[in-house]
């Protein structure tokens, strides 16, 4: 302090004099405040995107959870306790926990953060979370979150897979897939399933409505007992080709779940889809068929042959079945259980 | 009473971001209250605590613009010099040297607030027995004491120095007063 500075503020102590000493000697400066409103910018936006990601989250387990299809856990699993599992978002689930503790620990670093209780903050967050993926999901933006973000995430099976796994389990007389082609009298259709099989499908007892439906490149739910089953010829060469070819006119919507499947899944049951298409161009004279040509018979394979109780349009976003629909769901699931274990 | 004395510690704050001269005043005034303060967290040295206390002054300089003008100064000077005296000792390898407490009679009797037991240690007039109780528990525990206790700090004043909750520093003084008693019932004659 100099003899001005003195007069002005008084004579400091020995820690003053080598205090101001040493800001003067080493030019210390105040950091400027710009630097700390940037770093509470950066702790609040952090806290903001977390908000917003454990939102998009949320709007994902809505969608998910709402469009399960719960009304035939019944028929598509042994008890409920299996169906919740089954139908579980996990990985929306571990985003919104991921999403809410970052949020917490943004505002807890924030310049009045440490004043709130972790419980408090936690529930804020999510609560936050919630309201806005509430909002994001009534938006609409629910399937597009569930199955384009979800594709970036590793292991993340979207609410349009699940269904596919569910609607397709040929034991129980129910399948899920992708129409590949129908024969030129209409009264047989080939059904390509994400388990990489090919059902033969008799429709002739269908009304003709229903096969009016019924046409080349759906996702379509079958309910069809097993009516006959044959020994044919099949070849495992190049099978993973003709499943993908026999994909390549069907919906946009069923291509992308080709993506997600295993290459070596396919190879292990791809021979299955050859046999299938093989014995069914012996059989009938297609009118709309997949390519098939290259194909090489190497060994017998049984062919399953189905008949028809129900053909219904495979719902992989948010539409569901009206009441008819339903009515007409349980009541063909009856009669093809039954014939099942005839 | 003179001007410059009247001055509150946000009004130093100000002025000490145009003339630097001016942070002269608010080491002054807490030059004092911070010695004792680290000195009961257990920084004994002389030497330590002079130097210490430079680097306070000089981190409270550098964050001028970083003080939230809703909180007081002074819990905010005590905030830096809490993890001041917390980095000294993880830089050094150290465990603190042991609270100074001088006023351990006075402060017993404040805590005791009708508890018995801390009646009778207040009445021998030793506070030889509270010095070695704080040194034994857990430095979290110690914290809340020093300040409330020693510090004589309210407990919203203490939630900002230590960065916690207020309901937090509540348990954790009661928590706190817990572990003393016990240690004082096994010093008790």
């Amino acid at each position: 302090m100099n003899t001005r500075d003195i007069d002005k503020y008084g004579e400091g102590s020995d820690m003053t004099s080598s205090v101001l000493s040493r800001i003067t000697k080493e030019h210390v400066t105040p950091t400027p405040r710009s630097h700390f409103i940037f770093k509470e910018g950066v702790v609040w936006s952090v806290g903001g995107l977390s908000v917003l990601l454990g939102g998009l989250g949320v709007a994902a387990i809505i969608f998910t959870v709402r469009y399960s299809e719960w009304e035939y856990f019944d028929a598509t699993h042994d008890n409920f306790l299996n169906f919740l599992l089954d139908i579980m978002p996990y990985t929306w689930i571990i985003a919104l926990i991921l999403f809410a503790v970052l949020a917490y620990e943004s505002v807890r670093h924030t310049k009045r953060g440490y004043r709130y209780h972790v419980p408090v903050l936690i529930l804020g967050s999510v609560g936050a979370s919630v309201a806005l993926g509430s909002v994001i999901y009534a938006f609409g933006a629910g399937p597009f979150i569930d199955r384009q973000i979800g594709s970036f995430i590793p292991l993340h099976r979207n609410l349009r897979d699940t269904k596919l796994a569910f609607w397709n389990q040929p034991d129980r007389g129910i399948m899920a897939g992708v129409i590949t082609e129908i024969s030129s009298t209409r009264d047989e259709f080939k059904l390509a399933t994400p388990s990489h099989e090919i059902h033969s499908i008799r429709m002739d007892s269908l009304p003709e409505k229903v096969r009016g439906t019924v046409v080349v490149g759906e996702a379509m739910r079958v309910f069809a007992p097993l009516v006959e089953k044959t020994v044919i010829d099949v070849s495992d060469d190049d099978a993973s080709g003709l499943y993908t070819e026999s994909m390549t006119s069907t919906t946009v919507s069923v291509q992308n779940s080709e993506a997600n499947i295993d290459t070596r899944t396919l190879r292990a049951t791809a021979p299955n889809t050859r046999s299938m298409m093989n014995m069914a161009q012996q059989r009938t004279a297609p009118s709309h068929t997949a390519d098939t040509k290259n194909i090489s018979p190497r060994k017998e394979k049984r062919l399953l042959l189905r008949e028809a109780c129900l053909v219904l349009p495979l719902h992989i976003d948010g539409d569901t079945d009206n009441e008819n629909r339903r009515e007409s769901i349980n009541t063909c699931l009856k009669s093809v259980h039954r014939g099942e274990r005839r | 009473m003179s001007p410059i004395e009247e001055l509150s510690d946000t009004d130093i704050v100000r002025n000490t971001l145009v003339d630097k001269e001016a942070f002269g005043l608010l080491i002054s005034r807490y030059e004092q209250k911070l010695r004792r303060y680290i000195r009961r967290l257990g920084v004994r040295n002389e030497e330590d605590q002079n130097d210490l206390l430079q680097d306070i002054f000089i981190k409270t300089y550098k964050n001028l613009y970083g003080f939230d003008q809703a909180l007081s100064f002074s819990s905010w000077i005590y905030r830096i010099a809490h993890n001041e005296a917390v980095s000294h000792f993880r830089r050094r390898s150290v465990r603190p040297e042991g609270s100074q407490v001088d006023d351990g009679n006075e402060v017993v009797g404040q805590i005791a607030s009708g508890d018995d037991l801390m009646n009778e240690i207040a009445s021998r007039d030793d506070g030889r027995i509270l010095k070695e109780a704080l040194e034994k528990i857990d430095p979290k525990y110690r914290d809340v004491v020093v300040l409330r206790y020693f510090e004589g700090k309210e407990y919203d004043e203490i939630a900002d120095i230590l960065l916690m909750p207020v309901g937090s520093v509540a348990t954790r003084l009661h928590r706190a007063k817990t572990r003393l008693r016990k240690l004082l019932v096994t010093k008790l004659p």
